[in-house]
């Protein structure tokens, strides 16, 4: 703001005790940043496990006790911060392509069959309109239609699949990316697009809102995993692979298959 | 995909017309906020200045609710066009404009405007005549921040106005779009530069604002 005005000049009686108030909110605030503790476990998920990793933590912490923590994004953005060297212990990607990547650079690590869920892409619309009008003419009637960004996973598979359907470029002016595929999910389900692409977990986090009106086809765009991995830097090695084990386990199956997705 | 030129077209777009719309309205809060005392003076403040601190996303989030399809506002077609941008970058520049204004109001002596109006001079034409231009390097500064913020805004525009290509895709929401692409190294580095000396321009701009009303203010002393 510009200074128009002289400041009121304060009294060095208030100031002082001001200063020190000042300071140890500071210090307050700066020790609460770093605190001594041992570095918790860290669960680094992709965006559409949100609701599920959370589950599956709790249910692993019975086993194998001790504070996690996790941060969601999107795949892209986890493998950069890993790359980057970011604190982390499990890495759960939406594709194999970023699970590989970090693979391939010796950032993971992971056995044989790394793939833990699969999960599938819906067409979904507002729950009051109609449902069974079919693919293309869902998509030609919506004025916009709601993808997630060209760069995060949700994306890409919806552009594989709607290319596919021979329906890419007929479409493509009505497009509005949503940073994410939640954000997609909010649009269609408070009726501001007529029409969306997200997963089938996605729809059935607010089946009351959306309707599912068509599942894409794996073969439209290619089967949609998510991969488990131990960061090699981690922390938690030992802990990490036995998540891993957990993942496979029939309680986290049990867990997978009530979010929707499907356990592998 | 990603065009970064059109990207800072939009962003200027965006930001001039955020800047211009605001004018008319930080003027008169804040001549309202600085010189008049009412009921509901605070609440009006407060409501005014949310957007400063709410996070971009919750005002997003309550744009949306207000312009949305099932929004009071509705009607209005707003959300996913380019008008949405402008909503989003206006409504979190706006308290920046507000506040600048205020003080540039409240830097004016008001013995002038009494003795304008004293002599005869209505009191719009010496709002006009004397007040206005008192302030007007003070708002000026006001203007500079919020298109400048305007040119930074992300969290509310991603939810109004979506992320368009050539319609609502502005410099933040390119630089973003483009970070989660392996080739988008290029444009990347392209637009922070331009980000970084539209920056410069607009503070160097900010601090001449600031300079100039500090100056016309000793000078009619």
């Amino acid at each position: 703001m510009p200074a128009l005005q002289p400041a009121p000049s304060v009294p060095g009686t208030v100031l002082g005790p001001l200063t020190l108030i000042a300071l140890s909110l500071c210090w307050g605030a700066a020790s609460l940043g770093c605190g001594g503790e041992p570095a918790p476990f860290r669960i680094l998920a992709a965006s559409s496990l949100t609701e599920v990793v959370p589950e599956l933590t709790t249910a692993f912490s019975i086993a194998v006790p001790g504070a996690v923590q996790y941060s969601f994004a999107g795949t892209n953005r986890l493998a950069r911060q890993i790359e980057e060297g970011a604190p982390a212990d499990v890495f759960l990607s939406a594709n194999t392509r970023w699970d590989e990547y970090l693979l391939e650079r010796g950032l993971t690590q992971n056995g044989q069959d790394h793939v833990f869920a699969e999960n599938h892409l819906v067409l979904i619309v507002p729950s009051d309109a109609p449902t069974d009008a079919g693919l293309a003419e869902i998509l030609r009637s919506s004025r916009r239609i709601g993808l997630a960004g060209e760069s995060v996973p949700a994306g890409q598979y919806a552009d594989l699949a709607l290319t596919e359907a021979g329906l890419l470029e007929e479409v493509r002016p009505k497009v509005v990316r949503g940073d994410n595929v939640s954000l997609v999910l909010h649009w269609v389900a408070t009726g501001e697009l007529g029409a969306g692409i997200v997963y089938q977990t996605d729809a059935r986090r607010r089946a009351g809102e959306v309707s599912i009106a068509h599942t894409f086809d794996v073969a439209a765009h290619g089967p949609i995993e998510y991969t488990a991995a131990v960061v090699t830097e981690a922390h938690h090695l030992d802990r990490g692979r036995a998540f891993l084990d957990f993942l496979r386990s029939d309680e986290a199956h049990e867990v997978l298959l009530r979010h929707g997705f499907s356990p592998r | 995909m990603v065009d970064p030129a059109t990207a800072i077209r939009l962003s200027l777009i965006v930001g001039l017309l955020a800047t211009c719309l605001g004018f008319p309205v930080a003027v008169a809060a804040g001549w309202l906020l600085a010189r008049r005392h009412f009921v509901g003076k605070t609440a009006l403040s407060t409501l005014l200045l949310a957007p400063l601190v709410l996070p971009p996303v919750v005002t997003g989030l309550l744009l949306l609710k207000a312009f949305g399809a099932r929004g009071p506002l509705g009607g209005l077609d707003v959300p996913f066009t380019l008008t949405a941008a402008v909503l989003a970058a206006f409504t979190v520049g706006l308290p920046l404009y507000i506040m600048a204004a205020r003080s540039a109001f409240e830097a004016v002596d008001p013995h002038y405007e009494e003795v304008s109006v004293s002599l005869g001079v209505s009191p719009w034409a010496t709002f006009r005549r004397i007040t206005l231009p008192l302030a007007l390097p003070g708002i000026l500064a006001g203007a500079v921040l919020t298109f400048a913020r305007a040119l930074g805004e992300f969290g509310a525009t991603t939810v109004l106005a979506g992320n368009i290509e050539g319609e609502t895709r502005t410099m933040a929401l390119a630089v973003y779009t483009l970070l989660e692409m392996p080739e988008g190294e290029e444009g990347i580095t392209f637009l922070a530069w331009v980000s970084i000396a539209i920056a410069f321009v607009a503070l160097a701009g900010y601090e001449l604002t600031v300079r100039w009303q500090r100056r016309r203010l000793e000078t009619r002393r």
